[in-house]
């Protein structure tokens, strides 16, 4: 697996790799320039001290006469002082192992300038290393024209004065035969070109160590400052715990780039803390459901033995501590439906169930419950309604739902109940007037132990996990559950699909 | 001393109001947080035992609400919330003792007395009128050295009288500490339970502890005066 460079990190190394390169070139660009402005420089001084050191091997021409390339000869001194920055020059007629002259005479040539001979052209300059180790810049340069060659200015004098002292031989008329070319070759010492481009490179070098020491500084304090938000952010996240879940990351002194990523972090932490806090809720209902009646029975039972009773007032006693003990009973049973749906240890079966027995079964059932409070129930059921579902698990959601409506319908009011075909699936709904509910009640209905009254006793039965269970229930059963609030009237409509086969073929799980 | 019980789980307030009424309080109930207030307000209870988790008006807006014009009662919480933020909470809005459920009786008896005594600036459980002291937590009633039996009704009409020894204690006031509010007894009745406690407190011909103020009320005193019509 990759190793995670840190953003930082991924910073530091992008943006002085990235300067540090930049100034690379820079200074290559630099060093190259200077090379190339010197060696031109020295190219042309080295173009101008050959005609002068062409002086040396050639034959002072008469008097008048126009100079004669052609006519070369050894130097007459041993050591004539060439021109600056002239080391040697020489001439060299093609084809020749030799060169026809060198100045100065004991200047070493060796085959190398041969091949320069036949690798240039007309005139060339190149950088060689001469056989005593100096580096040279040398020139070739092909002397032109030649005599007896096309171009040739004493031919073409001849051509063009056909009078002078002899009349032209017929022979002469002829184009005289093709002689190979001969070449000057003159190099400089490039020695003090070189000092002068390594104190360049010495001070590019300085300066761009410099540079990169100003970039990395640079860097690392706009990296700093750039990354401050970041670990302001990371500071208040470590402050933040689970018991503090409220607090929120100030959004407004962002830069732009975090200002999203934080608001869904936000939204996060405003999901987590919902989440605390109906956990907290739920454990904190769930210790008062259970310690209530505990409480109560350790009271009837401590009560009853801090005097001598008669056996009648032993037997009330023990009478209600039984019947608070069954409330607590009933409270861990539904609990304990509760996690063995929440679990996933609950499986629906597909039967063929008939709905509408199940739904009148539990009219009459609820019919009581409901003249206790003053209500009344209508129900509007199809004449006939099989479905492919669980039978319990059906059971479950229809009694849990029409009892809680008629437990906690307004007094006077009607419970509707309804049972019909939507397209392909079976839809149940309950409504009843819930006149203390609120649009923000909607959520929390199905929360475990939740009820609109903050009051956890109910001796009735009714202790907040009746539509949690329905909703469980519903998820098994592959339906869909919603809850609508109009006028104070709630409606909850359960969508139930048809069960062809068994979920987890042969689980012959009991449903609570 | 009158206890005002507000909880709504019936069985529970039930058996609190049972045992508290054996050990010689007058008790209140309520079963919602409405009517728990309206009593707390208008009954002038002793001390007041509130679970916090109650329909209608849950217990920390009660509480609340009580301190509002009540700082004086005491009020002991009762809850299954058991945590430092409850208790806290409960704490800051004027309850004066935390009793987290289940608890057992006999420490809801000592917490209530308690509170009884810091009521009235009490930090013994005795409280001694001349030749006359009693044991409010063993709730024992001795007139110099001797044992003097009581009923329920007679020790909290005593004790009523010898906290404020000295101090005129009007009859309302005897009538609200007293009794019930639901009983149907008349005011006659405060001066019936006077005489009887006169006739077990004071010695035949000498004059009584109790003194009637005519016009206001009842006063214990440490010397009685022959001054002192008894009534």
């Amino acid at each position: 697996m990759p190793r995670a460079y840190s953003i930082r990190a991924r910073l530091l190394i992008g943006l002085i790799g990235s300067l540090t390169l930049v100034l690379a070139a820079g200074g290559g660009g630099l060093y190259w320039l200077q090379r190339e402005l010197l060696l031109q420089d020295f190219d042309r001084r080295l173009d101008r001290g050959v005609l002068g050191g062409m002086r040396a091997v050639w034959r002072r021409p008469p008097e008048n006469a126009p100079p004669d390339p052609t006519n070369i000869t050894q130097p007459q001194e041993a050591a004539p002082n060439l021109p600056e920055p002239l080391l040697f020059v020489s001439i060299w007629t093609e084809g020749q192992p030799k060169p026809d002259a060198v100045v100065p005479g004991d200047f070493e040539v060796d085959s190398r300038f041969i091949e320069m001979l036949t690798e240039s052209q007309n005139s060339t300059h190149l950088s060689v290393v001469l056989p005593d180790g100096r580096d040279a810049r040398v020139v070739v340069r092909k002397l032109w024209p030649w005599p007896g060659a096309r171009g040739d200015w004493r031919r073409d004098r001849n051509r063009d004065e056909p009078n002078t002292t002899s009349p032209p031989e017929p022979a002469q008329t002829q184009e005289p035969p093709a002689r190979p070319n001969r070449y000057v070759i003159a190099g400089g010492d490039l020695s003090t070109l070189n000092a002068a481009l390594r104190d360049w490179l010495l001070l590019l070098l300085a300066g761009g160590a410099g540079a990169e020491v100003l970039v990395v500084t640079i860097v690392l304090l706009a990296v700093g400052r750039g990354l401050r938000p970041l670990r302001a952010m990371e500071s208040n996240l470590a402050q933040m715990d689970d018991d503090d879940l409220g607090e929120r990351l100030g959004v407004e002194q962002l830069p732009a780039e975090l200002r999203p990523f934080v608001v869904q972090l936000n939204k996060l932490l405003e999901r987590i803390e919902g989440a605390f806090n109906r956990e907290r809720e739920f454990t904190a209902n769930a210790a008062h459901e259970f310690l209530t009646p505990l409480t109560a029975i350790r009271t009837q039972i401590e009560v009853a033995l801090r005097k001598e009773r008669s056996a009648e007032e032993y037997r009330a006693t023990v009478e209600r501590s039984l019947e608070t003990l069954m409330s607590l009973q009933r409270l861990v049973s539904l609990l304990m439906d509760l996690a063995r749906l929440e679990g996933g240890q609950v499986h629906a079966r597909g039967e063929r169930v008939d709905l509408v027995g199940v739904l009148r079964e539990k009219y009459d059932h609820a019919t009581v419950v409901a003249e206790t409070h003053g209500c009344s129930i209508d129900l509007q059921l199809p004449g006939e309604l099989h479905w492919h579902t669980d039978a319990r698990l059906f059971d479950r959601i229809a009694h849990n739902l029409i009892d809680n409506a008629a437990h906690y319908a307004d007094p006077g009011s009607t419970v509707h109940v309804v049972l019909q075909c939507v397209s392909d699936t079976v839809r149940l709904s309950v409504t009843n007037l819930a006149s203390s509910l609120d649009d923000h009640d909607l959520p929390r209905l199905g929360d475990r132990f939740w009820r609109k009254d903050a009051s956890r006793t109910d001796t009735a039965g009714h202790c907040g996990l009746g539509l949690s269970i329905v909703r469980r229930c519903v998820d098994v059963l592959r339906g869909t559950w919603s809850a609508q609030l109009e006028q104070g009237r709630l409606t909850i409509k359960i969508d139930l699909p048809q069960l062809a086969e068994p979920t987890v073929p042969g689980s012959a799980e009991h449903t609570p | 001393m009158k206890v005002l019980v507000i909880e709504d789980y019936a069985p529970l307030r039930e058996s609190l109001c049972q045992g508290l009424r054996e050990e010689g309080y007058t008790v209140e109930s309520a079963g919602d947080g409405e009517d728990g207030l309206w009593k707390a307000r208008n009954t002038q209870p002793g001390v007041v035992v509130l679970d916090l988790m109650l329909p209608k008006v849950d217990g920390l807006t009660l509480l609340k609400r009580l301190r509002e014009s009540d700082k004086q009662t005491p009020v002991l919480i009762l809850t299954a919330r058991g945590g430092v933020d409850d208790r806290v909470a409960g704490l800051n809005l004027g309850a004066d003792d935390y009793l987290p459920k289940p608890f057992a009786f006999a420490e809801l008896l000592a917490r209530v007395g308690a509170l009884v005594r810091r009521r009235y600036e009490q930090r013994s459980p005795r409280i001694d009128v001349g030749k006359l002291c009693i044991d409010t937590a063993q709730r024992k009633v001795t007139l110099a050295d001797e044992e003097v039996h009581l009923t329920p009704r007679e020790y909290h009409l005593l004790e009523l009288l010898a906290r404020h020894a000295g101090d005129v204690v009007s009859r309302q006031d005897i009538w609200n500490a007293v009794y019930e509010f639901e009983s149907d007894s008349s005011s006659n009745v405060v001066d019936v339970y006077v005489s009887y406690l006169r006739r077990k407190l004071d010695r035949p011909n000498a004059p009584s502890m109790i003194e009637t103020v005519r016009g206001h009320g009842y006063r214990l005193v440490q010397e009685p005066s022959h001054r002192t019509t008894p009534c």
